[in-house]
């Protein structure tokens, strides 16, 4: 199923190419760039049990982090998503240390509280358009490497980052860690009278899906070449849950499949109408209700696991 | 004459008004079977709660292994060689039964900040982990999702995880609570093999069971312990006999 999806993800543009239209590259593009950030959430919401409702918090540190530099000249893409992974890093660092002393409904309200603020922190960076956001003043640089500005190229290296998370993905989840965190969520009791102190795994988890959701920023800015505090808004973490959900917690691929079922549907139900929403909603309750495992249970089968 | 493996003192817990440690003086002996019985309400729960490092006790102090381990919370205890079954079955429930175990060796074996290897491939993990179902007889099962085994093999995988990390003291609460007649006989043969190998906490309702297994047995009533003693001096003594025994044992 894995080879099959990245088959098809690498057909879109000569397709596109093709059937002349590139429409359909920028928006697979972006399609992939939230499957990061769905997947990222994913590692703490469906292994791990913690419910982060403030994932777009790094989508935002992570815009910014190449925004800002590119504000003032430096478009060194290195140096500029080097700072978006680690600039989130250490947001989910702070967040978490914090927040994972919680548990249940004051854990998702903190982080919200969290991503609510950087929010509004964004709003006042008067410098960099305050609420109105700020045009990217150009395209992460790699040298003469690869050419973000080229819409394929642009395409294939998020391609390529996709894969490469979801490969580390797959390794994570299996590992010593990952099975230490999944315990964690399963029987917390359980894994704390065998002798583990789940707190220092869940942080490290929560660290790490941090940083994919810089990552994931740092690729939308490119993509949009434009960013606003919006980036942060608590609609867009909302978002993030729901593609995770849709497609699958506790899966790898679900939230890949969940983020292209939710843009394409937005795309596709907002032709239709304006009222789009109260279309969108029944679904995603139908699917909460009667798909254990989301789209990827659906397809795979519920009990079905991918790692 | 060698320290006692475990050993409390002036053990208290209070939960507002109600005293459900009071001063509790206990010492297990490296290698006894220890039962501790008394009717509902005793303080049973809050007992093996601050022994498990689940509940900080508000006075008293519990020496483990040489150790003052009063302040220690539960995953550290666990590191100590203190193992333990739940009274509700507590099982890692989406997890294959030999990976229940394994996790448990996991605990024991070196760091888990490890993010690369498989842990499913790693025979230091899995080698000791099927010695341990083999030796509750769930070796046929090891493939089996824990939620789908039968409670009473349920509660040999408790054991099995507890016995897989080479613990020093098992504390078993209610090992045969809510299985059926051959089940509790079964798993009490079990117990009676296990426990020339290793130190046992016994907390049940079983008398037979208790009875069976126990070297000694302290009785708790009020949040006290009123008697220690074998089990024919528990048997024969009086205020125990009016405090729990008379109802059961006729």
């Amino acid at each position: 199923m894995l080879a099959a999806g990245c088959l098809v993800l690498a057909l879109v543009p000569p397709v596109a190419a093709l059937t002349n239209q590139p429409f359909y590259v920028d928006l697979v593009r972006r399609m992939m760039i939230f499957a990061i950030a769905a997947v990222s959430l994913d590692l703490i919401l469906g292994y791990g049990g913690m419910v982060s409702f403030g994932h777009a918090a790094y989508l935002g540190i992570g815009a910014y982090a190449v925004g800002i530099p590119a504000f003032h000249g430096i478009e060194n893409g290195w140096l500029q998503w080097g700072l978006a992974i680690t600039a989130s890093a250490l947001a989910a660092l702070v967040i978490g240390a914090i927040s994972l002393r919680t548990s249940g409904v004051s854990f998702i309200m903190i982080t919200l509280a969290f991503a609510q603020m950087l929010y509004y922190l964004g709003i006042s960076l008067e410098a960099y358009g305050g609420d109105n956001g700020m045009r990217l003043a150009g395209r992460s640089r790699f040298g003469g490497l690869v050419d973000l500005r080229e819409p394929t190229v642009f395409y294939y290296v998020v391609l390529a980052i996709l894969i490469a998370f979801l490969a580390f993905g797959s390794r994570l989840v299996a590992s010593r860690f990952g099975m230490v965190v999944r315990a964690a969520k399963s029987n917390e009791p359980r894994a704390r009278a065998i002798g583990f102190s789940p707190l220092p795994y869940k942080l490290t988890a929560f660290v790490i899906a941090g940083s994919g959701g810089g990552l994931a920023g740092a690729l939308l800015a490119n993509q949009t070449e434009y960013l606003t505090p919006d980036f942060m808004h608590w609609t867009r973490s909302g978002e993030i849950m729901f593609m995770v959900i849709l497609g699958g917690m506790g899966t790898l691929f679900g939230p890949v499949i969940g983020a292209v079922a939710l843009l394409l549907l937005e795309d596709v139900l907002s032709a239709l109408t304006a009222h789009w929403q109260i279309i969108l909603g029944p679904i995603l309750i139908l699917v909460v209700l009667f798909a254990k495992r989301g789209l990827f249970g659906l397809l795979v089968g519920a009990e079905a696991r991918d790692g | 004459m060698a320290e006692p493996l475990l050993s409390i003192r002036g053990l208290s817990k209070r939960f507002g008004g109600l005293l459900a440690s009071d001063r509790i003086d206990l010492d297990v002996t490296r290698g006894e079977t220890h039962a501790i019985i008394g009717p509902n309400g005793a303080g049973k729960t809050t007992l093996i709660g601050q022994l498990a490092g689940d509940l900080r006790p508000d006075a008293g102090s519990i020496r483990f292994a040489d150790q003052d381990v009063t302040r220690l919370g539960a995953p550290h205890r666990a590191r100590r060689g203190l193992a333990r079954s739940f009274q509700v079955t507590s099982i890692f429930r989406d997890f294959s039964a030999l990976d229940n175990v394994a996790f448990a060796v996991q605990a024991h074996r070196g760091s888990s900040f490890r993010f690369w290897r498989p842990a499913r491939s790693e025979p230091a993990l899995r080698g000791p982990a099927r010695v341990a179902l083999e030796s509750v007889g769930l070796g046929g099962r090891a493939d089996v999702r824990a939620a789908n085994l039968a409670h009473g093999e349920q509660r040999q995988l408790e054991i099995a995880m507890a016995l897989a990390t080479e613990p020093r003291l098992l504390l078993l609460d209610e090992p045969v609570a809510g299985m059926g007649l051959d089940e509790s006989q079964r798993m009490v043969r079990f117990l009676s093999t296990l426990k020339r190998r290793i130190t046992i906490v016994l907390v049940e309702h079983d008398m037979d069971a208790v009875f069976t297994l126990a070297d000694r047995i302290s009785v708790m009533v009020y949040g006290r312990i009123i008697a220690t003693g074998t089990p024919p001096e528990i048997r024969g003594h009086d205020e125990v006999r009016r405090a729990y025994l008379g109802e059961d044992q006729a």
